[in-house]
C-alpha cells in the first residue's frame, strides 16, 4: 500500500480547486490553501492509524466526517466575517457623507 | 411636463437614493447575543473537560474508567446544552448562519460519541478528534468576536 505524503495531497488538491474556481480562485485561496493543508494532514494521521491497526474503517470514516464539519463550521465563520466586514464598510460610507448630504439637503436625510 | 434637475439635484438622486434604499444604517447579518456567545464557551469548557479526562484515563493507563457509559451523561448534558443554543439562535433574527454552525457542532459531537462507543484507546486518535472539535469550537467564537462590531 502506498504511503500518503502530505505535500503532494496538497499540490494535488490546490491544483484541482484553482482548475474548478478559476477567476475565483484569489478570492478563496488562502482559506483553501489552509484547509487543504488541515485536511492533508488528518488523511495522512489517519492512513497512519488505520496502517498501525489502530482504527477501525468505522473509525476512519467518522474521523473524516468530523473534518468536514470542522471546515463547513470554519467556512461559514469566514462568511460572518465577511458580512460583518462588508456591513461595515456599507455603514462607514454612508456616515463619511452624512454631514454633507443632511446639510446640502437642509434635513436629517441620513 | 418633464422633472427638471440641476446638477445637485442628480447628484442627490444618483448617490442619496440608493443609500435610503439600504436605510441609514445597514444590517446584514443578526447582532451579537451574549447568550450564544457563552452558551458556546460554556460547550466548549464541558467537551474540553471531557476530552481532557478521556486523555488523561489513556495517560494514566486505565482503559476500563474510559468506556463509554462511564461518559454517557457528560454526552447527554452536551446535547441538551446545544440544544438549548439551536433554540436560542434560531430565535433570533438573521442568525441561520449561527444556526448552521450549531447543526454542525452537534453532529460533531455525536461523531464523537460514536468513536467513543466503539472505544477510546489510542491517544492519536482522542487527539485528532480533539484537534477538529476545538478548531470547531474556535472557528464558532471567532464569528461570535466579529458580530460584536467593535471598532479598534
Amino acid at each position: 500500500m502506498n504511503k500518503l505524503d502530505v505535500s503532494s495531497l496538497i499540490r494535488q488538491m490546490l491544483e484541482s480547486a484553482k482548475k474548478v474556481l478559476a477567476d475565483k480562485w484569489p478570492a478563496v485561496k488562502d482559506l483553501a490553501t489552509s484547509s487543504f493543508k488541515t485536511l492533508a494532514q488528518s488523511l495522512v494521521d489517519i492512513e497512519e492509524m488505520w496502517l498501525n491497526g489502530s482504527i477501525t474503517e468505522e473509525q476512519a470514516h467518522l474521523l473524516l466526517d468530523l473534518h468536514k464539519n470542522t471546515v463547513k463550521i470554519t467556512l461559514l465563520s469566514e462568511e460572518i466575517i465577511g458580512i460583518v466586514a462588508a456591513e461595515e464598510a456599507i455603514n462607514a460610507a454612508i456616515d463619511s457623507v452624512r454631514n454633507a448630504v443632511n446639510t446640502a439637503i437642509g434635513f436629517e436625510l441620513l | 411636463m418633464y422633472l427638471q434637475l440641476t446638477k445637485p439635484k442628480q447628484w442627490l438622486f444618483v448617490f442619496v437614493v440608493p443609500l435610503l434604499l439600504v436605510s441609514c444604517h445597514v444590517v446584514l447579518i443578526g447582532a451579537y447575543d451574549e447568550t450564544v456567545d457563552e452558551s458556546i464557551q460554556k460547550i466548549s469548557t464541558d467537551v474540553s473537560t471531557m476530552i481532557v479526562k478521556i486523555e488523561k484515563n489513556i495517560d494514566d493507563h486505565k482503559p476500563d474508567d474510559n468506556k463509554y457509559e462511564n461518559f454517557r451523561d457528560s454526552y447527554i448534558e452536551i446535547f441538551g446544552e446545544i440544544e438549548t443554543l439551536k433554540i436560542r439562535s434560531n430565535s433570533l433574527p438573521k442568525y441561520t448562519k449561527v444556526t448552521e454552525q450549531v447543526e454542525l457542532l452537534y453532529k460533531n459531537i455525536q461523531d464523537l460519541e460514536s468513536l467513543h462507543k466503539i472505544g477510546f484507546t489510542d491517544k492519536k486518535l482522542v487527539e485528532t478528534a480533539k484537534g477538529l472539535i476545538e478548531q470547531s469550537l474556535q472557528a464558532m467564537l471567532a464569528a461570535q468576536n466579529a458580530l460584536k462590531r467593535e471598532k479598534s
